[in-house]
């Protein structure tokens, strides 16, 4: 598929999640949050809790950030 | 490489271009929008820093945001998970805000500037606080330690930096943060959020920390200096509404009225807070009142006691004598000057816009530096990288309103004048040169007055400024004269003075001679004022000090409660006009209030109200 049309497809895309952040309902999200994260919280929480320090709350050091990292959003 | 920095959607929008490595020019959005701490996408400060550097947005090799907006995003969600289901209106909102605004800030860019998608890179955002702290410190090798209130996911961050490379040690990751800490506090002595800390950090010599204890009953320490807070007592994880919870409320009772009057029995009841209450009356406000102040006074002594111990587990591993301050939280002066004096650091550098704003700044150089070769010799010495309007621009305002002024002939004969009116009790807007970088107002858009006057305090709080009559002024002092008047810490040198971010005791034997800017627990905010860096305004303390023998001026920002630094001449002269300042030095210009009749007056700003820019 040419670039042009991945752009204008990823554009669409992109413009529908923007319509839809402007105008959907806060109860939309509610649902959503109501739903999905009472699915997902408790093992997330037991993750973290897992995952947490005893002797110290510094987090592990991450790897060291590098120049092509600009590039990205993430 | 001539780089744009952006920092926006926050708080603190701002923009800064870099040209081979050193800023021409930067400022925050809100000095042009003239919306207190405005967080929109930058444009008129992007417009300004492009015209001050000569370049149109085709000439950038990159633009650079301050953060990685989708690491941002993931923090998120992942809080709403850990705080399900306390969250469902701060999700849903955060969510609409990630899904219209902050998810496309490459698209925002492209869009506002017409540069193509790969010119916008993205750094971090605790990178892009250390970057904008090292890569303008004077050092090629220091520790970096930035605090703030959180980034994408930390909200602090011990590196250190080396040549052109910064490395990450350690970081604490949110929601254990020190910045949200004080902010909870700031919210419950009824100041606002990312606006009053000042005034937590100003109401706090008024009390003794008594409340330690309790402080520490809500945070879990470790001995290498990293720590957790008790999320019981918090609610800025889920909340919309306030930082704090009910158990927060339960230790401290509940919080303070943010329309009530502060005072304490030792500062007595103002005049200008009208009618005294009396008897038990009195004693109970005073009592609430002196509760208060004892809260701040604890909530400051621990976070200095956090960050010391940060300080020290980073001079530990580091192994190093010199370290750059960054985040909003290096914008506490009184743990910065603590940091010197007590850990293992003796030198300290801190710019002036160490706070968010100063992230466009950091991207910027980080992008320039980072794991590059490019030999760095910049050092941030000065804050004036703002706009700067000459004597014609001036004039032309001036007339157009009909405003009556004199204009001197040159610097000598305007700080001569300037000087004397000081001196002869005079309240001055000093409007002179570009616009400081940072919330300080360092000489540039600078309210001035006789620090030797104590009086002059209150005139300027309550009659000039508008704002709460407990808070200080800082003084500006001649840098060579300076350790006659103030006890700073043992240092080589003394950079975070240039910019008003020490608070050092005043010396006993002079705080008579200063009492208008030494504050209640005998300490003071100087700045360290020198030719080289900001030669007018030295002239003019130079002048001052000729005839009266004090180096020693007193410094607060060009503005009113509640708005941002003035910014152009109109900005100035409606300023001039509501408050009751005696006269207004806009560059080699002179308006004397005397000179103005009430309707001249009324009629000039309403003519302002429409036309002001």
């Amino acid at each position: 598929m040419p670039f042009s049309k991945l752009k204008a497809a990823w554009d669409r895309f992109q413009a529908g999640l923007m319509w839809f952040g402007e105008r959907v309902s806060d109860l939309l999200f509610m649902v959503l949050y109501y739903t999905v994260f009472a699915v997902v919280a408790i093992p997330y929480r037991l993750f973290v809790r897992a995952h947490r320090g005893t002797t110290s709350a510094f987090r592990a050091p991450s790897p060291a950030f590098t120049r092509p990292e600009f590039s990205e959003e993430w | 490489m001539k780089i744009l920095g952006l920092s926006f959607f926050y708080h603190d929008a701002a923009a800064c271009v870099c040209i081979d490595g050193v800023p021409v020019a930067m400022a925050e959005e809100e000095r042009f929008s003239r919306i207190k701490h405005d967080s929109e996408f930058p444009a008129q400060a992007v417009a300004f820093a492009l015209q001050q550097a000569g370049l149109t947005a085709a000439d950038l090799d990159a633009v650079v945001f301050y953060e990685k907006p989708f690491v941002k995003f993931d923090r998120i969600i992942k809080s709403a998970l850990a705080t399900f289901p306390y969250a469902p209106r701060a999700f849903a909102g955060s969510m609409k805000l990630f899904f219209t605004k902050k998810m496309w800030i490459r698209g925002l860019i492209c869009t506002q500037l017409g540069v193509p998608p790969e010119k916008v890179f993205f750094s971090q955002h605790h990178l892009s606080h250390q970057a904008s702290a090292f890569f303008c410190s004077p050092w090629q090798e220091a520790a970096i330690l930035t605090v703030d209130a959180v980034g994408e996911w930390d909200t602090t961050s011990l590196a250190v930096g080396k040549g052109n490379n910064i490395t990450l040690l350690k970081a604490l990751a949110f929601p254990h943060s020190l910045g949200m800490l004080y902010s909870a506090f700031t919210a419950f002595l009824g100041f606002e959020v990312n606006e009053g800390e000042y005034k937590v950090m100003g109401m706090a010599p008024y009390g003794t920390p008594k409340y330690v204890d309790r402080i520490w009953k809500m945070i879990r320490r470790f001995p290498d200096g990293s720590f957790e807070l008790d999320l019981r007592y918090f609610a800025f994880q889920h909340s919309v509404e306030r930082p704090y919870s009910r158990a927060f409320l339960d230790l401290f009772g509940p919080a303070r009225n943010p329309a009530s009057k502060f005072f304490t029995r030792n500062t007595g009841w103002p005049s200008y807070f009208g009618p005294k209450p009396e008897g038990q009356e009195w004693e109970r406000m005073a009592a609430e009142q002196e509760f208060y102040a004892d809260v701040a006074a604890s909530v400051q002594r621990v976070l200095e006691e956090l960050i010391l111990g940060l300080a020290r587990h980073l001079a530990e591993i580091t192994g190093l004598t010199r370290v750059c301050l960054a985040g909003g939280v290096a914008l506490n002066s009184v743990s910065n000057t603590r940091i010197a004096r007590e850990t293992p650091f003796t030198e300290v550098y801190i710019q002036p816009a160490a706070g968010d704003a100063g992230g466009a700044l950091g991207a910027a150089l980080a992008y320039e530096y980072f794991g590059t070769d490019r030999p760095r010799t910049f050092h941030l010495r000065h804050a004036l990288y703002g706009k700067a309007f000459s004597n014609e621009e001036v004039e032309a305002v001036l007339q157009h309103h009909g405003v009556p002024f004199t204009r001197l002939p040159d610097d000598a004969a305007l700080v001569a004048h300037v000087a004397e009116r000081i001196a002869d009790g005079k309240v001055i807007g000093w409007f002179q040169g570009r616009f400081e970088w940072g919330p300080r107002a360092l000489g540039s858009r600078s309210i001035l007055a006789d620090p030797r006057r104590a009086e002059m305090k209150d005139v300027v709080n309550t009659k000039i400024k508008f704002r709460e009559p407990y808070r200080p002024f800082a003084p500006s002092v001649l840098a060579e004269r300076a350790a006659e008047y103030f006890i700073f810490p043992e240092a080589a040198s003394l950079e975070p003075a240039r910019f008003m971010l020490y608070v050092v005791p005043v010396r006993p034997e002079v705080r008579s001679r200063i009492p208008a800017v030494t504050h209640v627990d005998g300490s003071a905010r100087p700045q360290l004022v020198t030719a080289s860096d900001t030669p007018r305004y030295e002239a003019l303390i130079r002048a001052f000090e000729a005839r009266t023998g004090v180096p020693v001026v007193l410094d607060t920002s060009f503005n009113l409660k509640g708005e941002p630094i003035v910014t152009t001449p109109q900005n100035a002269l409606r300023t001039f006009l509501v408050s009751e300042m005696d006269v207004l030095a806009m560059e080699h210009c002179v308006v004397e209030r005397s000179a103005l009749t009430a309707t001249q007056i009324a009629q000039v700003l309403q003519a302002l109200s429409g036309s002001e820019s």
